[in-house]
């Protein structure tokens, strides 16, 4: 809190909860372009055309595609 | 990865085949080999091919390429047996001598016949199932063999259609040493 200047910072805007957009869970998400809750593969461009897979809890690697393997 | 919070560090937006985050910076194949179990990373953009992504929604995979369709970035069939031949006046085939690849007169022998693998994108020989096409020298030599497959740089040739097959890495050409018409000479 400051002393009121009428800055950018203190300016709001006020929604209520009813008439606020529901957030969306389908479609274009334009900010990020991905499809909203739509699993992908992230596949290299590189000449093998490997994807993205998450080994162990927290690294990601280049691997072969399989596409029942859901860490992919 | 790591447990879902929204901060910058997980936020990626899809720009143009990068996945770039808050501070400018992309997902990155580390240290640019495009091989099983590469490490992904951030890094500065430098539009580098390892930094190009494409996102493949699951139910728009392309089904993988069977024998006898072709692979377009490779201008090759899949599992459809050729014979490399020389445009010098012989017109020999390429061939083995050992692992090493020559020009020889034809001959009907299997080290003559070669076939584009869909699974490795190398160039195997018929007469070793196991073995691919390779720049000897860890990819930086001269000579072509044949090597145990390993889809390193040194491994993959596409067939451009026009001059011939050149590497896919750094686009040197498959040529006949010298330019020397002669039996046995070196490739």
């Amino acid at each position: 809190m400051t002393k009121k200047d009428k800055s950018p910072g203190q300016k709001w805007k006020l929604l209520y909860v009813d008439l606020a957009d529901p957030e969306p869970t389908e479609g274009l998400n334009k900010q990020f372009n991905f499809m909203i809750n739509k699993p992908f593969f992230l596949q290299s461009k590189m000449y093998m055309n490997r994807v993205a897979e998450c080994i162990s809890a927290n690294n990601i690697r280049l691997r072969t595609l399989a596409r029942k393997n859901l860490a992919q | 990865m790591t447990t879902t919070n929204a901060r910058w560090f997980q936020l990626w937006k899809n720009e143009k085949g990068n996945l770039v985050n808050e501070k400018g910076k992309v997902l990155e194949i580390q240290g640019h080999r495009d091989r099983e179990n590469q490490n992904i990373g951030v890094l500065e953009k430098d539009n580098g091919l390892y930094q190009q992504w494409e996102v493949i929604y699951v139910d728009e995979m392309p089904k993988e390429l069977k024998k006898g369709d072709t692979n377009t970035m490779f201008g090759l069939d899949v599992e459809r047996p050729f014979f490399v031949v020389t445009t010098l006046e012989s017109e020999r085939y390429v061939d083995l001598i050992g692992n090493n690849m020559v020009i020889k007169t034809p001959n009907s022998f299997e080290s003559q016949l070669w076939y584009f693998d869909q699974k490795s994108r190398t160039i195997k020989s018929m007469r070793s199932k196991n073995m691919s096409w390779d720049i000897a020298g860890n990819s930086k030599g001269t000579n072509m063999a044949v090597a145990a497959t390993n889809s390193y740089e040194g491994q993959l040739f596409k067939w451009d259609g026009e001059s011939g097959f050149v590497n896919m890495y750094d686009g040197r050409a498959l040529d006949v040493q010298g330019g020397k018409d002669e039996e046995g000479n070196n490739v």
